[in-house]
């Protein structure tokens, strides 16, 4: 990774969101009561549900937010790049397509990673709940993220060639809220299975472990969490550049890489 | 009047920026070829003008050309290189305005986009800033370079485009309809940074336009294409001079509206003259297919009739015209 390209992509960020710092606004006010009433919701359906599934839900909350705000949006400025045609000014750049998505892809971790990090600390400050945060967490974490990314890469490939697949993603990664666990460990063998299978599951799942009964990296690799987070990571790392490669070639012999 | 051929004026050989050879694009198995055995080169210092009516393959060339699109069969050298295989080579020393002002973040200002794309092909620190000042002073855009392009006119928006194009100093230029909606002014002034980039620093430039008369003031070769296959290509003035004989014409000017009575008499005696009547002029008009001698007789018989002539000559004939002759009823010229 070319650190050139990684500070272009954050410079760019950063002049962007001066120009979005509304939207920001409103999406942090948004999640934030948005979280706050999903709380209010389990309180009033469970009366054993208390702080501590407060910071069980906020652990599951946050990195949903981060993980699947990057990777849908990934996969959205694909689609979103090839309406204006700047996708292909970052072809013309002779960088190598995969190398900008990454430094895209990182930017993009870096800004929803700065917002959900800062949403959770307001969330975590006024249910009076502290996660305690180590080493393992982030590295757990960080995989988690990966993970997502990955996918996120996968689904942009898809983009380039199907475009309309693009207004399925928002779709995806608001389901994925309920199918990961984030919000409450999933009990149903149906749905515990598809949380496994999505990026964040194994995540959230090690995160809470970690958090809460103090797991550590041999307790969590004998559990099988941590094997299943590195599987996981990395097939959705693998699937996700090989479908971004094939995404590529197929929309440059299909000339729709711009899609005016 | 056509800008005149560098490789007509006796100058070196010079090697070849841009080679397209036997090029073939189809998109579908079962459709006709978007680009169908398509050849040509852009040496440096030449505006090669790509021009067809819509849907004649001119924007799947371009972007052919610059690896965007695949071609089916054919080869493609840009700046010395094989295309796609050296694309990441080639493309350091090519810039592209794609479809006028599109490929650029609106979002940004004129200073922010060319510092980003600037950064990404390499340029860094001084040398970044450097470059960036001084291609924002190219383009004319110095004092507005630090708002939103949004903001921006559009014909300061498809500066900003050309902006990104040339930022890196490349070699050759694909300008893909850079005047796209622009008013007269706009266009002139993009037309301008076009020419001296190419008089003054040598670039070999490969245009799209479907404005003729700018085709015709700024490209020294043309190609013209239609439904994706070669129509006609050599140096501007030659095609027009080639191809322009049915639309050279002689006119004879008359100050002031001709009565009916001298107007028959010069009918009868010049029917195949067309007569164009305005308010303060009439215009007698022929094709250069008749005689020139007539022009002689006309004006003797004008000037017994004590009309008084404005204007008496020649009337090349121009590249749009001929453009419609030879495209006529194969696409429809925009």
């Amino acid at each position: 990774m070319s650190p050139t390209v990684l500070w272009a992509e954050i410079r760019r960020v950063l002049q962007l969101a001066r120009s979005y710092w509304l939207e920001y606004v409103s999406d942090f006010c948004l999640y934030t009561v948005g979280f706050l009433l999903l709380l209010v919701i389990f309180r009033a359906a469970s009366d054993t549900f208390g702080p501590e599934g407060y910071l069980s839900s906020l652990i599951g909350y946050v990195t949903w937010k981060i993980a699947a705000s990057a990777m849908a949006d990934i996969a959205d400025i694909a689609a979103l790049e090839s309406r204006t045609g700047t996708l292909e000014q970052l072809f013309l750049t002779g960088r190598g397509p995969g190398l900008v998505f990454l430094g895209r892809s990182l930017s993009l971790l870096l800004n929803y990673g700065v917002r959900g990090l800062l949403l959770g600390a307001v969330l975590a400050a006024l249910l009076n709940v502290l996660p305690p945060l180590t080493l393992l967490a982030v590295v757990v974490f960080v995989l988690t993220v990966v993970g997502a990314c990955g996918r996120g890469f996968g689904l942009a490939g898809v983009v380039l060639v199907y475009k309309q697949a693009g207004g399925s993603i928002n779709l995806i990664w608001q389901m994925m809220v309920f199918f990961t666990g984030a919000l409450a460990p999933l009990t149903h063998p149906v749905l515990a299975i598809t949380a496994k299978v999505l990026p964040l599951g194994w995540g959230i799942t090690s995160l809470r472990a970690i958090l809460f009964n103090g797991a550590t990296v041999t307790t969590l690799w004998r559990g099988g969490e941590l094997p299943g987070l590195l599987l996981n990571t990395a097939f959705y790392v693998i699937l996700g550049a090989g479908l971004f490669a094939w995404g590529e070639r197929r929309a440059r012999s299909l000339g729709v890489l711009a899609h005016y | 009047m056509s800008a005149p051929d560098p490789a007509n004026e006796g100058l070196p050989r010079l090697p070849a920026a841009t080679v397209v050879s036997d090029l073939v694009k189809s998109y579908r198995p079962n459709r006709p070829n978007a680009v169908d055995d398509i050849s040509f080169e852009v040496p440096p210092g030449v505006v090669f003008g790509l021009l067809g009516p819509n849907g004649a393959g001119k924007t799947t060339t371009v972007k052919v050309i610059l690896g965007l699109v695949l071609p089916t069969r054919g080869t493609v050298r840009l700046a010395g290189y094989e295309m796609p295989r050296w694309q990441h080579k080639a493309l350091r020393h090519a810039g592209a305005v794609l479809e006028g002002a599109r490929n650029i973040y609106w979002r940004l200002s004129a200073r922010a986009n060319l510092e980003y794309f600037g950064a990404l092909r390499g340029l860094r620190g001084k040398s970044l800033a450097l470059r960036t000042q001084e291609t924002l002073d190219l383009v004319g855009l110095a004092d507005r370079a630090d708002e939103e392009t949004r903001l921006l006119s559009r014909g300061m928006q498809q500066k900003v485009a050309l902006a990104v194009a040339v930022l890196h100093d490349p070699d050759v230029l694909l300008l893909d309809e850079p005047t796209l909606g622009l008013d007269v002014h706009a266009a002139r002034a993009i037309e301008s940074v076009i020419r001296k980039l190419t008089e003054e620093q040598r670039k070999a430039v490969l245009l799209t336009t479907h404005q003729m008369a700018l085709a015709q003031r700024l490209c020294h070769r043309i190609l013209v294409v239609n439904e994706g296959r070669k129509v006609v290509e050599g140096a501007t003035d030659e095609v027009i001079q080639q191809f322009g004989g049915h639309h050279r014409t002689t006119e004879i000017r008359l100050a002031g509206a001709v009565d009916h009575g001298t107007l028959a008499r010069l009918c009868e005696a010049f029917p195949f003259a067309s007569v164009t009547t305005e308010t303060e002029t009439t215009t007698l008009s022929w094709s250069d297919t008749h005689p020139q001698q007539k022009l002689l007789e006309l004006l003797n018989l004008v000037d017994g009739e004590g009309l008084s002539i404005l204007h008496a000559g020649q009337r090349e004939a121009t590249l749009e015209e001929v453009f419609v002759h030879l495209t006529a009823g194969r696409g429809s010229p925009a």
